[in-house]
């Protein structure tokens, strides 16, 4: 049987070697990535723990409980950072990014080894799972950048915040549980937030140069 | 035939709150509106995913029971974002923010133990009457500080929502006929005070901003409150208030944006 660690570490040595070569944006990106990866092997403990106290099934985990705790746990990094150091809003954005890439990656891996289904199906949920976990990561990370903006940081709305990703990825999981219509439909979700979040991003740099 | 109608009322909401969720976000970024017109779109576009979330549900897992309402965590992002909304009117040197906290803490508390006795969901009443908590805070502060409200009026107010609250945990006890008269007297103070706030929403529109958002989230917020306080029909007349009091709520904004534009 091969565990999740060990996949973890097959990817992130490689990854930890190439940070002696980096610098700057590229060495945050993979730094944050690795953390995305190792975000998402706790976010399985704590999913496995729960599984166990609340005596859900599996299915009523991932579709109900899941959501929160991996939410909860990738805006802990980006929270951390955010308040330690006081990152400029880019350094913000690729950070987060590269959290939700890390996460969604080492996601993607650990579904390979409950057993591959077919390569179309791969690579319909690898998009959509990966571009999920990413546009929620952003579309948090564009929330907390606009209430530094405003100097409105507050309990309030960063919970608030994290409240509609959690909702976000609730839903999904929700539909994609299903086969059929609504897994396509909850495919296409991300998706289509994906397109929509440049645009936003562009509006908000417009903006905050004004 | 009680799910169809919560499943119409359901779908209404969310076809109300398409074009809402549009006119706040239009409102985005435009001359001195600030924060607010992001808190109110995020808010509502949580409450919009919240709807959704429970037609999904009961389309996709009709009849069975949800093991943990992750929607309700859409609501409470709805409550949090509209909470940081309303967070920008407010300063921390104003007064009566320990009788404010007080009040809500008792009244939202009551609530919850009825909550946690109809349903037995403890820890999921505890942790999400918490923003209710919060907000209920902010708006007695806001509506005391605007003058949203005479003194008299406001007095009326707290006493009729508390004795909405008495008579409901009289509910619990009574068997009967004297549970039926009870009951509907219960149901007589929350829509009769429900009903007040919608008329002096319609006062404060024409007056001022400030004053609307605040009066407007309090109609807001004791809709919501009546909502988990109903059963069957009731439940369904309360939350067509909730979808009523929701264009109030974009009204009032629309004139605060308006009214700052013009400062």
């Amino acid at each position: 049987m091969i565990y999740a660690e060990n996949i973890l570490l097959c990817i992130a040595m490689p990854l930890v070697a190439t940070l002696l070569f980096l610098q700057s944006s590229a060495k945050r990106f993979v730094f944050s990535f690795l953390i995305g990866m190792m975000v998402c092997l706790l976010s399985a403990y704590i999913g496995g723990f729960l599984e166990v106290a609340s005596g859900m099934s599996k299915e009523d985990v991932a579709i109900f409980l899941s959501p929160v705790t991996e939410e909860a746990m990738k805006f802990l990094p980006i929270l951390l950072y955010l308040f330690l150091f006081e990152p400029d809003e880019e350094w913000l954005l690729l950070t987060s990014a590269g959290i939700g890439a890390g996460f969604a990656t080492f996601e993607n891996c650990c579904y390979l080894l409950m057993g591959a289904k077919s390569l179309p199906y791969m690579l319909v949920r690898g998009a959509a799972v990966g571009i999920m976990h990413l546009v929620s990561m952003v579309a948090l990370t564009l929330g907390l950048n606009l209430l530094r903006y405003y100097k409105m940081v507050r309990f309030s709305g960063i919970l608030g915040a994290l409240s509609l990703a959690m909702t976000f990825h609730g839903l999904y999981n929700l539909l994609v549980s299903v086969d059929g219509i609504p897994s396509y439909i909850g495919y296409a979700m991300p998706v289509l937030c994906a397109l929509l979040l440049p645009r936003q991003l562009k509006r908000f740099k417009e903006f905050t140069r004004e | 035939m009680g799910i169809i109608m919560e499943n119409i009322l359901n779908f209404i909401q969310v076809m109300v709150l398409l074009p809402l969720i549009l006119g706040f976000a239009g409102m985005m970024g435009k001359g001195k509106a600030g924060m607010l017109p992001v808190f109110f779109t995020f808010s509502m576009l949580s409450y919009f995913l919240s709807s959704v979330y429970y037609l999904v549900y009961g389309f996709l897992r009709p009849g069975e029971r949800m093991p943990f309402a992750v929607n309700e965590i859409a609501e409470c992002a709805m409550l949090l974002l509209l909470c940081a909304g309303l967070e920008t009117f407010l300063t921390r040197d104003m007064i009566g923010r320990l009788t404010a906290m007080l009040f809500a803490v008792f009244f939202v508390g009551i609530n919850i133990i009825l909550w946690i006795l109809w349903s037995g969901e403890w820890v999921q009443d505890i942790v999400f009457g918490l923003p209710y908590i919060y907000m209920l805070y902010l708006l007695i502060r806001g509506n005391i500080h605007y003058k949203t409200i005479g003194m008299v009026e406001g007095h009326i107010a707290m006493y009729a929502s508390l004795m909405v609250l008495l008579l409901q945990m009289f509910t619990i006890k009574a068997t009967g006929t004297l549970r039926f008269v009870v009951d509907r007297g219960s149901y007589l103070v929350a829509y009769g005070l429900a009903l007040w706030l919608f008329w002096s929403c319609k006062k404060a529109l024409q007056e001022s901003g400030v004053k609307a958002i605040f009066l407007t989230a309090t109609l807001f917020w004791w809709t919501i409150m009546v909502m988990y306080m109903s059963s069957g029909i009731y439940y369904d007349i309360a939350e067509a208030m909730n979808i009523l009091a929701m264009p109030l709520l974009y009204f009032a904004m629309k004139k605060e944006v308006g009214e700052r534009d013009l400062c």
